[in-house]
């Protein structure tokens, strides 16, 4: 093709792109939508650290035919359909399972979350980077990538579900204390999804001795900040959390025994920081609404705290009607 | 009736949720805020989705009507799961009802739309919504996000705004519409209200939601019959009444003493407005549901009891035994015959003109645009005015004032006024708050102290957004760089 015909095309395709209403601007299923994390520059991130990248699988499923909208329903479909509306409530049922494992976590379960680099990414999209080897149809609930391999293990088998819809109500049982009962079922349920996540992450990291991945993270640390870990890990010196969950698998590989306990858990603090006030890139679970509502996330019977007002109507909750005495009183 | 829908408001707060589960048992719908189920995306994400658009084509250019300063984007909060498993859990359809989309915004700004369409399709997508609504009036005017919808001119300019934002509504829910909102003063004969929304409404699937707590309440801030508003209804557009309660303001918050109807959702629903209710519904064929509003923070325990009655008593006017849960199919329009163009107006006429005349149409619409641009602009000056009864009688008296503005600004009663101006100072207060790391205590320690700070704050920062940590980040920021004078202590 000669230059000029070729700028030509560019320039018209370029054109017709430009003129693509933002609304209706789509993605493939493999691709990233912009609100999403991209496998391939968190995999890098991930190998940067020497750490293994630990994916929090998004199911929101796009269709092909359609070539909707990743991670959401094209603005176009059709309200009545029944597949977009399946995609979009299996997200929104797993991604605060995710957000209770990270926030309400003990601090072992942190520490090893600390040892990896973590990011919530579609299945598709992570496909086009690593090989995933799950049936098809299936979507893990997690997906670990080694630094330094092509292939990537998924947690097997479906954690059970923490939805409690079929404790159904007694005939004749007072509803106050059918939710109580549906409550403890829901939060132990809840709690048996947890346990499975934690168990199959560290079935996933056992693949691999930790010197290994120590030795992973070495090679990536450089020579200050590995001597500003070993100084903190010397008798009488202090330790960086920062540094602690950065380093990962070093750091406890480095630890003399005495100090085991105290690296986990600056790293399971520094990871709660890292988790509560900023999610993974890609997750979706949020602490506060746009309309003055509140923490959620919580686990089942943990309330979370309350918010003071909503969006714009004319109720006046008991904090405002004090703030608004004193307003009016120095008008 | 007995085909109508009983729906219920679900509120993003824990404690409601818990206590007014048991409540759903009576209903076949609940009805939900959209934007209270969302949160502001992280800023990475925010700026890389409007960094998408804006390389797609879109304009990205927030001015006029500027939102330089808020949320570019929405993501869900937990409450949108939880809303979610609760209305599945219970088998119930589900109904939205927003209040910050700003339908009647003659220029929003192309951001902030972009956003909220952006969120509504995902909320739409997971939920379902069998139609979406809002209020009737502005709450993001002038690129303000003041969060209280307030009062429009039933102008063609404003009925333009208002079907062209429906238009867009429609193209992610397949029924939409508007409610007849509470304001606490006018730009307008109230009276025009209904004859403006049967304008609004003339298209293929919007529809009327009509609020009789709201109907009543206007009609005595407004001082007018709430038949003779009823009788000018498009009723045939009625897709859904809401009945609630409300209460008073205190006599304190004004200089007059007088006390205004707040639409608080808060108290017992007034026998006045039941009686509404069985005087309106034999005249609402395309009717679909009634719901009865709560918000967040007004039941405890001992309430249950009186929303059961409520429910029930709903349940009884309908003429129901037990709930529906297979509600009809709702079709792609509200009950009423279609019309395919709003009665002929000055500008919107469609018919066939020479280049003079369309020349002197567009200098037309160009005026009246700006005009609505001016309205909002001093709203919102009037409503951060440290005396807003004050700073309406300078304008009034200001000789640069264009006629329209003054013809509008001329009926604002002054209570309301300074009642509205009241909520607008305490929605921000709340959010400011909620985004604080320190929440209350920011308030509670220093009263005084804080409100007078807020007070300059509130008076010469504009406030760009919904966002509670926007608010605080925002209130920071000025305490940090305020002048001496200004600083707080």
């Amino acid at each position: 093709m000669k230059r000029r015909t070729f700028l030509a095309w560019t320039g018209l395709s370029l054109g017709v792109a430009a003129s693509t209403p933002p609304l209706l601007r789509r993605v493939l299923p493999g691709e990233v939508h912009p609100h999403e994390a991209d496998p391939a520059s968190e995999l890098a991130r991930a190998r940067s650290l020497g750490k293994p990248l630990l994916v929090l699988v998004d199911p929101a499923a796009v269709d092909p035919d359609r070539r909707g909208e990743a991670s959401e329903c094209p603005l176009d479909f059709a309200p009545s359909d029944e597949e977009c509306t399946a995609a979009a409530q299996a997200r929104w049922t797993r991604q605060p399972v995710f957000g209770a494992w990270l926030r309400h976590s003990p601090p072992e379960t942190l520490a090893l979350l600390a040892l990896c680099h973590l990011t919530s990414a579609r299945l598709e999209p992570l496909r086009r980077v690593v090989d995933v080897d799950v049936p098809a149809g299936e979507v893990p609930w997690l997906v670990l990538v080694e630094s330094d391999e092509e292939r990537a293990r998924a947690l097997p088998g479906a954690p059970p579900s923490h939805r409690v819809a079929d404790v159904e109500r007694e005939p004749d049982e007072e509803f106050s204390v059918y939710a109580k009962r549906r409550a403890a079922v829901e939060e132990q349920a809840m709690l048996a999804t947890l346990a499975v996540l934690t168990d199959g992450l560290a079935s996933l990291l056992d693949s691999r001795p930790q010197a290994e991945r120590a030795a992973q993270v070495a090679a990536t640390l450089g020579p200050k900040r590995t001597e500003a870990l070993l100084g903190g890990l010397r008798d009488g010196g202090t330790l960086d959390d920062a540094l602690a969950f950065r380093a990962g698998a070093l750091a406890l590989e480095r630890a003399p025994q005495q100090r085991l306990a105290e690296v986990s858990a600056a790293q399971a603090a520094e990871a709660s920081r890292v988790w509560t006030d900023n999610a993974p890139r890609g997750a979706h679970w949020a602490r506060s609404g746009g309309c003055g509502t509140s923490t959620v996330c919580a686990l089942p019977g943990k309330a979370p705290r309350g918010g003071v007002g909503g969006c714009g109507m004319g109720r006046v909750p008991a904090l405002s009607r004090d703030f608004l005495a004193f307003f009016v009183r120095h008008a | 009736m007995s085909d109508v829908g009983l729906g219920f408001s679900l509120q993003p707060d824990a404690q409601f949720l818990a206590l007014t589960e048991e409540l759903l048992e009576h209903v076949d719908l609940v009805e939900l805020a959209p934007e209270t189920l969302w949160r502001s995306a992280p800023r990475g994400a925010a700026q890389a989705a409007e960094t998408a658009a804006v390389g797609a084509g879109g304009t990205g250019d927030p001015s006029p009507g500027g939102h330089a300063g808020g949320s570019l984007s929405w993501e869900p909060n937990g409450y949108f799961a939880t809303c979610l498993e609760l209305a599945r859990r219970h088998g119930l359809g589900c109904i939205a009802h927003g209040v910050g989309l700003s339908l009647g915004s003659v220029e929003p700004s192309p951001v902030r739309r972009r956003a909220w369409w952006r969120a509504i399709a995902q909320t739409q997508a997971a939920f379902g919504f069998r139609w979406y609504t809002d209020h009737l009036g502005v709450s993001c005017p002038a690129g303000e996000e003041l969060t209280l919808p307030l009062p429009l001119p039933f102008d063609t300019v404003h009925e333009r705004a208002v079907r062209r934002a429906l238009a867009e509504l429609r193209r992610l829910v397949p029924l939409v519409g508007v409610e007849n909102t509470v304001t606490y003063f006018s730009l307008d004969e109230p009276l025009a209200e209904p004859a403006f929304l049967g304008r609004v409404l003339s298209g293929s699937g919007s529809c009327l939601l009509l609020d009789l707590h709201n109907l009543w309440t206007a009609a005595g801030h407004g001082g007018f019959d709430p038949e003779a508003w009823l009788d000018r209804a498009p009723l045939e557009r009625v897709v859904e009444l809401h009945v609630s309660g409300g209460s008073w303001s205190p006599p304190e918050w004004l200089p007059s003493g007088r006390s205004l109807r707040l639409d608080s959702h808060d108290e017992a629903v007034p026998e006045e407005v039941f009686a509404l209710l069985e005087q309106v519904l034999p005249r609402c064929p395309g009717l679909r549901a009634v719901t009865l509003e709560r918000m967040e923070g007004t039941v405890e325990e001992a309430q249950l009891p009186l929303l059961e009655d409520e429910l029930r008593r709903l349940a009884e006017v309908l003429g129901r035994r037990a709930p529906l849960r297979a509600l009809p199919d709702d079709g792609d329009r509200c009950g009423a015959p279609e019309t395919t163009s709003s009665p002929v107006s000055p500008v919107s006429a469609g018919a066939v003109h020479d280049a003079a005349q369309d020349a002197a149409l567009d200098a037309a619409q160009d005026a009246a645009l700006d005009a609505a641009l001016d309205v909002e602009r001093r709203l919102v000056s009037l409503l951060r005015a440290p005396d807003p009864e004050a700073a309406l009688a300078a304008l009034l008296s200001d000789p640069q004032l264009s006629p329209a503005a003054r013809r509008a600004l001329a009926r604002v009663d002054g209570d309301g006024l300074r009642l509205a101006s009241l909520l607008v100072a305490r929605l921000r207060f709340e959010r400011l708050v909620q985004g604080a790391p320190d929440g209350a205590a920011l308030f509670t320690e220093d009263r005084a102290g804080f409100t007078e700070d807020f007070r300059r704050y509130h008076a010469s920062q504009p406030s760009l957004s919904l966002a509670p940590e926007d608010e605080w980040q925002a209130f920071a920021h000025w305490r940090q760089r305020a002048p001496a004078r200004d600083r707080p202590g």
